[in-house]
């Protein structure tokens, strides 16, 4: 029986950034925002509290990182979130070292993992007049992501 | 006959500044020797005065930055780390490597995170010395440059007052004069309570050469570059310690 | 077969090849089975394919097909720079057999005649290689990656140094990349959205901000130092961006020969084959049009610097204990072109059960012509292949039993015990010869005539705030130059770290010399006298490399051609006179080529039609300085110094920054360049350098004069007085020309007061002239002429311009 996840990583120290630095042309509307890194684990054979611990050990930093497990999101007050990550068959680096240092593993580590996927969350703050298209067209790119956007 | 003093510098795939501080190394007077993680064991640390970790990607830094080569040093050394640390062996973290010690718990409890402007910043610095405990820089005067690169760089505590506290105890070596990145009380390098394990962002095996320099007329009168004396330094701590200078474990 | 082939033995009962009925199709049919296959080959070489296979009295199998595609696509075979070119212009029709062989190759073999032991190879090996010393020589390449950074610019950059490094690695029997140079083409950043005439085209903040996080991602990663480049800002560039990357190595001298003989076995290691490579080579041979942002995704790949770095630290250790025979690089036509090029004149197997799948199903042809990145491929003796399987564990690289080396002269390749493919090697590299006319006229002829101004200061702060001269620091940080603590002369230097150099010098490891590395290009000259560019790009390529501290004697270029429609007359035609100019250009310096590339089809089908973008040519070389001392910056040293210059200067202001930013409009001239005199010059010059009579060197390039004297002084060393009251002319030359004017050959240098006199002994009978003096009484740039004075200007303010330009955007 496969369970699932999700672990979202939060960085305690970015500050929020303003919006015209992930877009192309200045921004009218004054907009700020926070990026976070969502893992989603499917597993057999173990309990979740194995699974949390090896993702605490592996993704997160307990000095400088908050870990917030659970699909919903784990910032609040925003108008929308952009959630991206490479599309099948696109390499994504990131992934592949965890997997590379899961199965490099001596023993499995309590469970057994069958799925693992990233995806990067964009949460945008500000003026409620804001639409997601500039962000998806100007972040996200089909030749390699997927993404979907995220009402609050 | 001058023995000189084994130096073993930790190689993970995407380390790269293994070359370079390798002939720092033996320049000032140790016999380094570059062993791939791959191949690594504890015994290896037998009879070396000096372990370090160079600059780099280890496995390409991707959760972040220092991560993965912790724990797979936890897997293929255990705590022979500390063990040598115990023993009286000298530890030297340089940038990737200050990232990877400061997860393996030999230096005060802090994290290397995405500098303030969230850029890789490859530049020159200027450095001030903390007290007197560092054998690293004893030869080295108040303030002095050297060159940094790396995109998570930005020193931080869990807390501010952890930050201050390691400045109060001299645990931070040394500080930017210029806080170029962000870091917590621009802390730029971090010992521990001995001296012997030592973590730094910026690259002194950049500047063994005077002509490593950007200015072509610096300081005229040195011979070597502040990269030269830091390394120096640490040689001639060990060699006045004989009784580590060859020991076994 | 070797033991690894059973491991694969759960095989899969679909036949991973097949034959396709080829011998009987019409011309049409053939065409259309190129354009269903994606093959890019043309009616004529389909013809022609057709014909060696009714020779053999078969059908081909669609793997021989795929490796025939690619051997003879535009990518591989430069089939442009090798076609029969009618060339027409004012003064008649000629006939060029081979712009390669005529002008570039045809060019360095008489130069490599005249300077025997210099070049120790070009044009046959993945880089050429020049002598550094007694033991070592050192190399360069430089491959342009348009079209992937055009669709996805992070990955394209990425994927396009990735590369170039493994070019490098697989030169000689694998030469060690000591730093990298990248040159980018793009829009202008600042470019609005509605001005692009196309959708789904990537806004050129978007190119640049990807290109340079993916060059950075890369190269930083890989530990090489990326310590030279430039960047071209025009709206021509906007559909078709170009990205060149480059890199260098070093090598022992004996480690370059390396050859291929019966019984090697042939190896790859690195990373694994997937369907993510498949159809990069021919997909770089046609143009872009919106669709291929949608259709053409699995060309786009992206790179995995640690894989490359393993396999790079992998074959460096194999070279130094004597284990490698031959090696190369598996880029464009992957396994296909890689032991094509192996086994070209051998012959051998290759087992393609053997090769390590990232997913699988793939069939034959898809494994044999992936170019899934970071693999090499190389030819070792069966004895040292136990210790080669050690050297990839410890390096953590996967290393395959690829194939053998059997003297058939047979290219066979087995797939699930069957023959899928089997080529007489000699017939493959038998592509037809295209036939092309190229036109050329020029229009660029007027004068500029007197051009006033209501204040000159100003005219030079709009250039230091245009997108041309702004400093690039703020992207040149995000490289790290300094790895392998080789750079002496940084990117960034002077006393206040952070003034523009003419080119990085690298200590080479284990060598009393040293290596000077720049490039130029010049596009603006070349959309109207491309002959002009040409020549000129050589020289600002060649005098960068002088002014650093190289020896003019001991410098090698290489050429690197961007252009859009090859079929369009006037566009082939400005490359053939672009081809002339550099071919002269080099005849004249004694400098040869030792590589080249070339890159067609930049051009883009917008709702407005077709745009082409100019004809590109990018120099870059390579000199040796001899001796640590000769390493010469171009920021001011002292606050009592002359300044001088070396070179006459001219009248015409076509091409340059000055000429645009006041709209003189896009028919004035463009200056000539006399190389043979520019080569007595840079002789001089070099003889000062060895008698101490030079702190400082600037080239006066893009700005012209006002903006190299400025330029040398953001070092915040002084100020300086300068008069051009003595300033070396050609004819009539106004104020504008003096300050602005970008004609070639020219440096200004910082002479040290107490070398005074001897540097004007030194430079006695040449165009030379002491301009005027740094100053510690002031911060500011003074030029007089007569009794007028041109400019009186703050330096830190003209620094804050340049400084400030690109930061809003990078």
């Amino acid at each position: 029986m496969t369970a699932t996840a999700t672990y979202e990583i939060v960085d305690r120290y970015k500050e929020p950034g303003d919006c015209s630095a992930l877009l192309y042309a200045p921004l009218d509307l004054t907009l700020t925002y926070r990026a976070t890194r969502r893992y989603t684990v499917a597993w057999t054979g173990g309990e979740q509290v194995a699974v949390d611990a090896f993702m605490r050990a592996t993704l997160l930093d307990g000095v400088s990182q908050e870990m917030h497990i659970g699909e919903d999101a784990a910032l609040s007050g925003y108008l929308f979130a952009l959630d991206y990550g490479m599309k099948p068959g696109a390499l994504d680096l990131e992934k592949e070292a965890v997997l590379a240092y899961y199965r490099g593993l001596a023993e499995e580590p309590g469970f057994h993992l069958e799925q693992f996927t990233l995806r990067h969350r964009i949460y945008i703050f500000g003026d409620a007049a804001a639409q997601p298209e500039r962000f998806v067209r100007d972040i996200c790119n089909p030749a390699i992501h997927t993404w979907n956007v995220i009402h609050a | 006959m001058e023995e000189r003093p084994n130096a073993l510098l930790l190689k993970f795939p995407g380390t790269n500044c293994d070359g370079e501080t390798a002939r720092a190394l033996e320049t000032v007077g140790f016999a380094p020797r570059v062993v791939p993680i791959s191949t690594a064991t504890p015994d290896d640390l037998d009879g070396v005065s000096l372990v370090v970790l160079s600059g780099g990607f280890s496995y390409g830094d991707y959760v972040m930055a220092g991560r993965l080569a912790q724990l797979v040093t936890r897997q293929k050394l255990g705590d022979a780390l500390r063990r040598f640390r115990d023993r009286g062996g000298y530890l030297l973290g340089i940038c990737n490597g200050f990232q990877i010690l400061t997860k393996l718990d030999l230096l005060p409890h802090t994290s290397l995170v995405d500098t303030i402007s969230g850029r890789f910043q490859c530049t020159w610095v200027k450095l001030a010395k903390h007290g007197d405990r560092s054998p690293y820089l004893k030869l080295l005067p108040e303030e002095f440059e050297l060159p940094i690169a790396n995109a998570e760089g930005r020193l931080v505590t869990e807390t501010s007052e952890q930050a201050k506290a390691l400045v109060e105890q001299e645990f931070a070596a040394l500080t930017y004069v210029d806080n170029v990145n962000g870091s917590f009380e621009a802390i730029a390098a971090l010992q521990d309570e001995t001296g012997r394990v030592l973590g730094l962002m910026p690259h002194p095996e950049r500047f063994l050469y005077r002509r490593h320099h950007y200015d072509p007329d610096w300081n005229g009168d040195a011979e070597w570059g502040w990269g030269y004396y830091f390394f120096r330094s640490v040689y001639e701590a060990i060699v006045n310690e004989p009784a580590l200078a060859g020991a076994e474990a | 077969m070797p033991e690894a082939a059973s491991a694969t033995s759960i095989q899969p009962k679909k036949p991973t090849y097949q034959h396709i009925p080829f011998l009987h199709l019409t011309e049409a049919e053939l065409v259309d089975l190129s354009g269903r296959m994606k093959l890019s080959l043309s009616g004529e070489d389909m013809l022609a394919v057709q014909k060696i296979f009714q020779d053999w009295g078969r059908e081909p199998t669609d793997v021989e097909l795929e490796v025939i595609a690619q051997t003879w696509s535009e990518h591989c075979k430069h089939r442009i720079f090798g076609a029969t070119i009618e060339h027409t212009t004012a003064s008649g029709t000629e006939t060029i057999h081979s712009l390669f062989s005529t002008y570039i190759k045809g060019v360095s073999e008489r130069i490599m005649a005249r300077k025997p032991g210099f070049v120790l190879s070009a044009f046959h090996d993945n880089a050429g290689f020049i002598q550094l010393d007694e033991d070592k020589a050192v190399c360069l390449k430089v491959e342009t990656h348009n079209h992937p950074s055009a669709i996805e610019p992070y990955a394209g950059a990425n994927t396009g140094l990735g590369g170039v490094i493994r070019d490098i690695l697989g030169a000689g029997k694998g030469a060690k990349p000591i730093a990298s140079l990248d040159v980018f083409c793009f829009g202008a950043p600042d470019t609005k959205p509605e001005e692009i005439k196309a959708d789904d085209v990537i806004h050129p903040l978007g190119i640049m901000r990807g290109v340079v996080r993916g060059v950075r991602d890369y190269g930083n990663r890989m530990g090489i130092p990326t310590v030279s480049g430039a960047i071209q800002f025009d709206p021509a560039y906007i559909y078709n961006p170009l990205v060149f990357c480059g890199t260098a190595g070093v090598i022992p001298i004996p480690d370059i020969d390396k050859t291929m003989s019966n019984g090697l076995r042939v190896i790859a290691a690195g990373g694994r084959t997937g369907r993510d490579g498949l159809h990069g080579a021919t997909f770089s041979s046609a143009a872009l049009d919106t669709e291929s942002h949608e259709e053409d995704q699995q060309a786009v790949q992206i790179g995995n610097p640690i894989e490359e770095k393993k396999v790079s630290d992998f074959i460096l250790a194999a070279r130094e204990e004597g284990l490698i025979e031959f090696v190369t690089d598996c880029g464009a036509g992957g396994f296909s072109s890689a032991a094509g090029e192996m086994l070209s004149e051998c012959g051998g197997e290759i087992w393609l059960d053997n090769v390590p799948l990232k997913e699988p199903g793939l069939i034959s042809w898809e494994i044999f012509i992936s170019e899934s990145q970071e693999r090499m491929v190389l030819a070792v003796k069966e004895e040292s292949l136990p210790r080669l399987k050690e050297l990839a564990d410890i390096y953590e690289t996967e290393l395959t039993e690829l194939g053998v080396a059997d003297g058939s002269g047979i290219l066979k390749v087995l797939h699930h015990g069957e023959t899928v493919c089997e080529l007489d090697c000699a017939r493959l590299h038998t592509a037809p010869t295209k036939h092309l006319a190229s036109t050329f006229t020029l229009t660029a002829t007027e004068s500029a005539g007197a051009v006033t101004s209501a204040s000159w200061a100003e005219d030079l702060k709009a250039i230091f705030a245009d997108f041309a001269i702004v400093s690039r620091e703020p992207i040149i940080r995000e490289y790290d130059h300094e790895v392998q603590g080789n750079t002496v002369l940084k990117p960034l230097a002077g006393a206040a770290g952070d003034a523009p150099q003419d080119a990085a010098v690298m200590l080479i490891d284990g060598s009393e010399r040293l290596m000077a590395m720049s490039q130029s290009l010049l596009p603006e000259w070349g959309k109207t006298d491309p002959y002009a560019m040409g020549q000129a790009c050589m020289d600002e390529c060649f005098r960068q490399l002088v002014a650093a501290g190289a020896n003019p004697d001991k410098i090698a270029l290489l050429d690197n051609f961007c252009v859009g429609n090859p079929h369009d007359p006037a566009e082939l035609g400005a490359l053939v006179e672009s081809v002339k100019g550099l071919a002269d250009a080099a005849d004249a310096f004694n400098a040869p080529f030792v590589s080249g590339k070339d890159s067609f089809y930049n051009y883009f089908e917008t709702s407005e039609g077709p745009v082409s973008i100019p004809t590109t040519a990018l120099i870059s070389g390579i000199g040796i300085v001899e001796d640590a001392a000769h390493v010469t910056g171009a920021s001011l040293r002292r606050a009592d110094s002359y300044l001088a210059i070396l070179g006459t200067t001219d009248a015409a202001l076509g091409g340059s920054v000055f000429a645009r930013v006041r709209g003189l409009g896009d028919r004035l001239a463009v200056p000539g360049t006399d190389c043979a005199a520019a080569l007595d010059l840079y002789r001089r010059y070099h003889g000062a350098l060895g008698k101490g009579l030079i702190l400082a060197a600037h080239d006066v390039s893009e700005g012209g004069l006002a903006v190299a004297l400025a330029e040398m002084a953001f070092s915040g060393k002084a100020g300086l007085e300068i008069s051009l009251d003595n300033l070396p002319v050609n004819g009539e030359v106004g104020a504008a020309a003096r300050l602005f004017a970008e004609n070639s050959s020219r440096l200004v240098l910082e002479i040290p007061a107490e070398q005074l006199d001897a540097a004007t002994e030194h430079f006695s009978g040449v165009p030379f002239a002491i301009l005027g003096r740094a100053t510690g009484g002031h911060c500011d740039l003074r030029v007089e002429w007569g009794k007028e004075t041109l400019l009186h200007t703050s330096i830190s303010e003209l620094k804050s311009l340049w400084k400030n330009g690109l930061t809003p955007y990078y």
